[in-house]
């Protein structure tokens, strides 16, 4: 039995959507109606308890059960079967370690960025190759507004209100894609982070957006120098910090150059890291509103957009061709990458 | 057409601690994280709190910008203060 208040809307669909609206519930853009029937299809797919809860989502502290996260998947135009992706997913965000709150209230235009892993991926269709970001396939689309869809609604999170980002992001309607695994020459992303190639999981990352590189060069030294060109620049708030996640997304055209050459990831962020430093002398010495984390430090120092060349994250996906890489700045917030097992229903 | 509410309740989890109360013979502690309202307001904050308010001491503390305070520093605080200034709207 759903618990959830009922609401009584207009029948015609586009008066229907502008109630939605006025009730403060979408994200301005059409939704799917969650009626109880759409609702409990989500449900029965995962086969969970409707009041199960997923997470506490702050800024509003709501609680996230299976319920909730249902209406909000089917609003988003979730297919059931990708709801155990979306639940994972909130279950990651929910993590302290994630550092949500933040993620929320801050006047950066950061949004949790979602990487599926894993043979998930197939099974309900995610992109990750060409096109990967979007726009135009189902599941990414509609997994990454489910969830940016809960974090308003359950979150209540409003953008312009207690959501303090001062331009927002297109990424905060959206941000979902897969890994292109089988075209990587190394290990997948969350082989990286502990889990087995065969297990599914949804990982999320505080990213402020992408930035694109042509980079047309094709030996790896060529190809890192340019894309630490386009990393280096020091009002990235995680130069402010020193503690950011920046993640490089090549396409199998560039992991092959590397591949063959015989570059690992970890020889490939220490590259980065290396590259990326700069001289604190180049910096303008006056008061910032925000104190960097340099500001006492000697001027003849560099600084570093995050702790440690590990903290690179570096992914395969895209379309075949050597020729661009995005860079997705990552927030300031340490630790902030959460991976999460997807629980796949055994029906 | 009738759906369902998307939002939620909130969580009966307390997070808050007690008001404050009457501030007069209070140790405040004033917890600067290094935005310049911190700094700036924090060198202010002090005279009027003990002439407007009776405050008889006001203790400073300095935490990391973008993570948890070191560990110790909030037991520390609890134990000498009897309530904290963590944040100053921007």
């Amino acid at each position: 039995m759903l618990s959830s208040k009922r609401i009584d809307g207009p029948d015609e669909m586009g008066a229907l959507f502008t109630y939605m609206v006025d009730l403060g519930i979408t994200d301005g853009l059409p939704v799917i109606p969650p009626t109880e029937q759409n609702v409990q299809a989500m449900i029965d797919h995962v086969g969970l308890s409707p009041d199960a809860e997923v997470a506490v989502i702050p800024p509003g502290r709501g609680v996230a059960t299976v319920e909730k996260l249902a209406i909000n998947a089917v609003m988003a135009g979730c297919l059931p079967e990708y709801f155990p992706v979306v639940i994972a997913a909130i279950e990651a965000l929910g993590d302290p370690r994630f550092g949500l709150l933040g993620i929320q209230t801050t006047t950066n235009p950061v949004s949790p960025v979602l990487v599926i892993n894993g043979p998930i991926r197939h099974r309900i269709g995610v992109n990750c190759g060409r096109g990967c970001m979007g726009p135009g396939f189902r599941a990414n689309a509609t997994i990454g507004r489910a969830v940016k869809l809960a974090l308003l609604n359950i979150g209540d999170c409003r953008p312009g209100d207690i959501s303090k980002s001062i331009h927002g992001m297109p990424g905060r309607f959206t941000f979902c894609f897969g890994e292109l695994e089988e075209d990587s020459p190394w290990d997948p992303f969350h082989v990286d982070m502990g889990f087995r190639r065969e297990q599914s999981t949804v990982s999320v990352f505080g990213g402020q957006g992408t930035t694109n590189m042509m980079v047309g060069f094709t030996r790896p030294e060529e190809i890192l120098c340019t894309v630490a060109d386009g990393m280096r620049y020091y009002s990235c708030t995680a130069y402010l910090r020193g503690t950011g996640l920046p993640m490089i997304v090549m396409g199998p055209g560039h992991a092959k150059i590397f591949g063959e050459a015989g570059w690992d990831k970890k020889r490939i962020k220490q590259e980065l890291f290396k590259l990326t430093a700069i001289p604190l002398s180049s910096i303008p010495q006056g008061r910032q509103i925000t104190a960097p984390v340099y500001e006492n430090w000697e001027r003849s120092r560099s600084i570093n957009l995050c702790r440690d060349a590990a903290d690179i994250v570096i992914l395969v996906a895209g379309g075949p061709e050597p020729y661009h890489l995005v860079y997705i700045p990552g927030w300031a917030h340490p630790k902030s990458v959460v991976t999460q097992a997807v629980i796949i229903p055994q029906h | 057409m009738q759906f369902l509410d998307p939002r939620t309740a909130k969580s009966s989890t307390k997070l808050y601690a007690a008001t404050v109360g009457d501030l007069k013979g209070a140790r405040l502690a004033y917890v600067s994280n290094g935005w310049m309202s911190m700094n700036k307001i924090g060198k202010r904050i002090e005279g009027p709190l003990k002439t407007k308010y009776g405050v008889s001491e006001v203790m400073f503390y300095d935490v990391p910008r973008n993570m948890e305070p070191p560990g110790g520093l909030l037991d520390d605080l609890a134990r000498d203060c009897d309530a904290a200034i963590v944040g100053i709207a921007n």
